[in-house]
């Protein structure tokens, strides 16, 4: 299976990232992973053809820092993860507000998962 | 001198797509520019993790039009690289031969959208005649002229006869002849060059730190095309990217026009290589762990994130296009132009914003 990541704790995201512009990596994307108890974020780069990823865990209301200030271009993903899933990062370059993609009065963080209820047995249905 | 705001679009001549810029202008010179999003957001990769994980592959194909195929196809690798499912060397060039006949189609369409977006009608109709002989093969084979649904987990659906290998052939051999006729416009006329020469520069350093990928990123003088990694099989087939450096529209521009008769070689190269054997194999079971994959759109790198427990159902299924990543660069390649090139400049990164909202 083609999926290796590089385990790091919110502390080390923005100095990895760092390092990663250093070394001339081209910001891919990040992925949002709603875990039910936690989230986790992977980060990829790519540098010739070859990917490297980057994955933090954090909890539900713990505050995640902004790659942005690195790679500028990840406003865009990180306005839509802090949007769709609710992951509170903190101090993105351009902030949209909870506006990329949602109106006024939508639902908010569509995109979180919630632990499936088993039917209780016995239960019978109505009618 | 007073600065003004005016947006463009999301409705707009030259954007079949909704896509909102909002551009400061100081007199007619281009100042800056803010994105807005979000008119055509569906909710796929929700949707993702309701449907049963086979019928996904219908769903992904609808993430954009003209790369239906592609997006199906990286969805099946993923499933497939998951399960640890190996398909049939048929399949592979098969794959590689309907990836590149979306290429083929999807950059003969931007060709005469750039066309079109600086008034070059005869032009513009000239690639889209072309284009439609593409659509036509896509109808042949694939079912459909737009949504090219091929792909499926364990191979490719669509297999194709020897007849209709021989029309495809001919065919292509014409496109290209005809092709002959119209890229020298492109390539060499004065009008095509004085509204796309020195417009919208990105530097190969801005096009590396702003996330560029596929023709924008080769059109800054960076070699890099995923079919490099020989994925199904490109790494039999032989593979080297084009490349341009000067960064602007005409750079884009020369690499798809380029890029077509590259896609034209590849797609009878694949059929000329086709292995006999069956194309698909049947699959059982559920994924159960977690990918990503990559390859080459018409547009550019597209990544695909599949997570699995077990079950009929996703956890997680992510999608990254093209054209997500181009908008920081467009913000970049904007600001300094004219606002008669904000259109051309604008079509050069070939938007798709039903891609980028999914």
């Amino acid at each position: 299976m083609s999926f290796e990541a590089k385990q790091i704790t919110p502390e080390q995201l923005i100095n990895e990232t760092q390092q990663m512009f250093n070394e001339g990596y081209r910001f891919v994307t990040a992925t949002c992973v709603d875990e039910i108890e936690q989230f986790r974020i992977i980060y990829s780069f790519d540098r010739e053809t070859e990917l490297v990823n980057l994955e933090v865990a954090i909890g539900k209301e713990e505050q995640l820092p902004s790659v942005s200030g690195v790679y500028l271009c990840a406003f865009l993903v990180e306005n839509e993860i802090k949007e769709l899933f609710g992951v509170n990062i903190s101090d993105i370059a351009v902030d949209l507000g909870g506006r990329l993609y949602m109106i006024e009065g939508a639902d908010p963080h569509p995109m979180t998962r919630k632990e499936k209820k088993k039917a209780a047995k016995g239960v019978k249905k109505n009618g | 001198m007073a600065k003004i705001v005016t947006p463009f679009g999301p409705q707009h001549p030259v954007l079949p797509e909704p896509l909102q810029l909002n551009i400061t202008y100081e007199d007619e010179k281009v100042v800056s520019v803010a994105p807005a999003i979000g008119y055509i957001h569906r909710g796929l990769e929700k949707a993702g993790e309701l449907n049963d994980f086979p019928q996904n592959v219908f769903l992904v194909e609808r993430v954009c039009g003209i790369c239906s195929f592609m997006h199906g196809m990286t969805y099946c690798e993923a499933i497939e690289d998951i399960m640890g499912v190996e398909i049939p060397p048929r399949a592979k060039y098969l794959r590689v031969f309907y990836s590149e006949l979306s290429r083929i189609h999807s950059h003969l369409l931007w060709l005469g959208l750039l066309a079109d977006a600086f008034g070059f009608e005869s032009l513009f109709m000239k690639y889209w005649a072309i284009r439609e002989r593409i659509v036509d093969l896509m109808e042949m084979t694939g079912g459909h002229r737009i949504i090219l649904s091929a792909s499926c987990i364990g191979g490719v659906r669509r297999d194709l006869t020897d007849e209709q290998i021989s029309i495809i052939e001919k065919t292509l051999l014409e496109v290209k002849n005809e092709l002959d006729h119209v890229t020298p416009v492109i390539l060499k006329d004065y009008t095509v060059k004085k509204r796309t020469v020195g417009i919208g520069v990105l530097s190969k350093e801005e096009a590396l730190t702003l996330g560029a990928v596929g023709p924008v990123l080769r059109a800054s003088g960076v070699a890099q095309d995923l079919r490099q990694t020989g994925y199904e099989a490109y790494g039999e087939l032989g593979f080297e990217p084009i490349v341009e450096t000067d960064g602007d529209s005409y750079a884009r521009a020369v690499v798809r026009a380029r890029e077509v008769y590259q896609a034209i070689e590849l797609a009878l190269e694949a059929l000329h290589h086709l292995p006999e054997g069956e194309a698909q194999v049947k699959v059982k079971g559920n994924p159960n762990g977690e990918t990503i994959q990559r390859v080459e759109q018409p547009r550019g790198e597209v990544l695909w994130y599949v997570k699995g427990n077990g079950t009929k159902n996703l956890v997680r299924m992510r999608v990254r296009t093209p054209t997500y990543a181009h908008i920081p660069a467009l913000l970049k390649m904007l600001p300094g132009c004219e606002m008669a090139d904000v259109p051309v400049v604008t079509l050069s990164i070939d938007p798709c914003i039903s891609c980028t909202e999914r």
